[in-house]
């Protein structure tokens, strides 16, 4: 059974040990990240490995550690859903197994792919999208909600919305009064990530999407050295409109498998 | 020199390891990139890299990287 960690001291000696044994791993987390965590994570330990996972509101995070060539041990099941995901070059041989996982209970749930754009001249701004208002945070939580799948969208809570609002890291397109779609961006040292963008549905197939991103651009033009964003592999059209603005692959996949 | 830099473009190629100095303190390189850097560092240069020498400070340049693979190859 999995085991409370509860304290960082604990919690980063273990990490640090298998790092260091060079284990096969998907924890690629950094300190400043995990660590705060702490409280949230458990651990189930065997002979060649461990798992470790982390309560978030709506599942666990998955992770393992596993010397080359061990057996996995069986995955116990528990009150909500433990989500798996892989981050791999998409070279050959470098993808995960995922036979292997299917054997202790997981399922394929979704791939998604990096795309990254060095900053570029030329790109304009538009009046008819504006940082987003403090009023406007929980109707852009809810579409939120209502778009994004809940386990590996990294939606925020509505305090840390609020905050990204009063931090212009959000951006609305508005018709009048009306909001037609929001895009949520962040600083990840110099490069700047795309978070989310949901344009509304009577709002679709008008340009608004591309809009927002090339708003978004034009935003940290000045400041980062990069745009960057994960797309699902299961959505061409919002891959093909991110190439279409000078977005490029830069071999990264993310396969998610569940376990219910 | 040539192989090192040969490992980090097979790894990202969209990044100028010849130009940028500050490859983990601006996010270029992200702890995704330093774990596959790390296993094929110590595959290529038979080196052991233990979690204390996974500091950005050894990985900010290639110039950096080398350095770190050179003591480790001399200890």
């Amino acid at each position: 059974m999995f085991k409370k960690i509860n304290d960082q001291k604990t919690l980063e000696s273990l990490i640090r040990a298998w790092h260091s044994k060079r284990a096969l791993t998907n924890f690629l987390l950094p300190e400043e990240v995990y660590l705060p965590m702490a409280k949230k994570a458990s651990v189930l330990r065997f002979a060649q490995g461990c798992y470790l996972i982390f309560e978030k509101p709506t599942h666990y995070d998955f992770y393992f550690f596993i010397e080359k060539n061990a057996n996995l041990v069986e995955v116990p099941s528990l009150d909500k859903p433990l989500v798996l995901e892989q981050v791999c070059l998409e070279r050959k041989g470098q993808e995960p197994k995922a036979a292997v996982w299917e054997a202790v209970g997981f399922v394929p749930y979704l791939t998604r792919k990096r795309l990254m754009m060095p900053l570029q001249e030329g790109i304009s701004a538009t009046s008819q999208v504006q940082f987003a208002q403090a009023s406007q945070a929980e109707q852009i939580l809810a579409l939120m909600q209502e778009n994004f799948e809940p386990y590996t969208s990294a939606l925020p809570d509505l305090d840390t919305l609020q905050a990204a609002i009063h931090a212009k890291e959000v951006l609305v397109a508005m018709q009048g009064e009306e909001l037609l779609g929001f895009l949520r961006f962040g600083a990840e040292k110099k490069v700047s990530v795309l978070w989310q963008i949901v344009v509304c549905p009577q709002a679709r197939q008008k340009g608004i999407g591309r809009m927002l991103v090339k708003h978004w651009i034009w935003q940290v033009k000045d400041t980062a050295l990069r745009c960057q964003l994960w797309v699902r592999t299961d959505n061409p059209s919002a891959q093909r409109m991110y190439e279409i603005l000078g977005f490029l692959p830069d071999g990264r996949i993310a396969p998610v498998m569940i376990k219910q | 020199m040539e192989t090192l830099l040969k490992i980090l473009a097979e790894i990202r190629p969209d990044v100028d390891f010849e130009e940028n100095k500050e490859l983990v303190d601006s996010g270029e390189l992200d702890s995704f990139d330093i774990v596959t850097l790390v296993g094929e560092l110590c595959e290529e240069y038979d080196i052991e890299i233990g979690a204390d020498d996974i500091v950005p400070e050894n990985f900010n340049s290639a110039e950096a990287i080398m350095a770190l693979v050179t003591r480790l190859q001399e200890d």
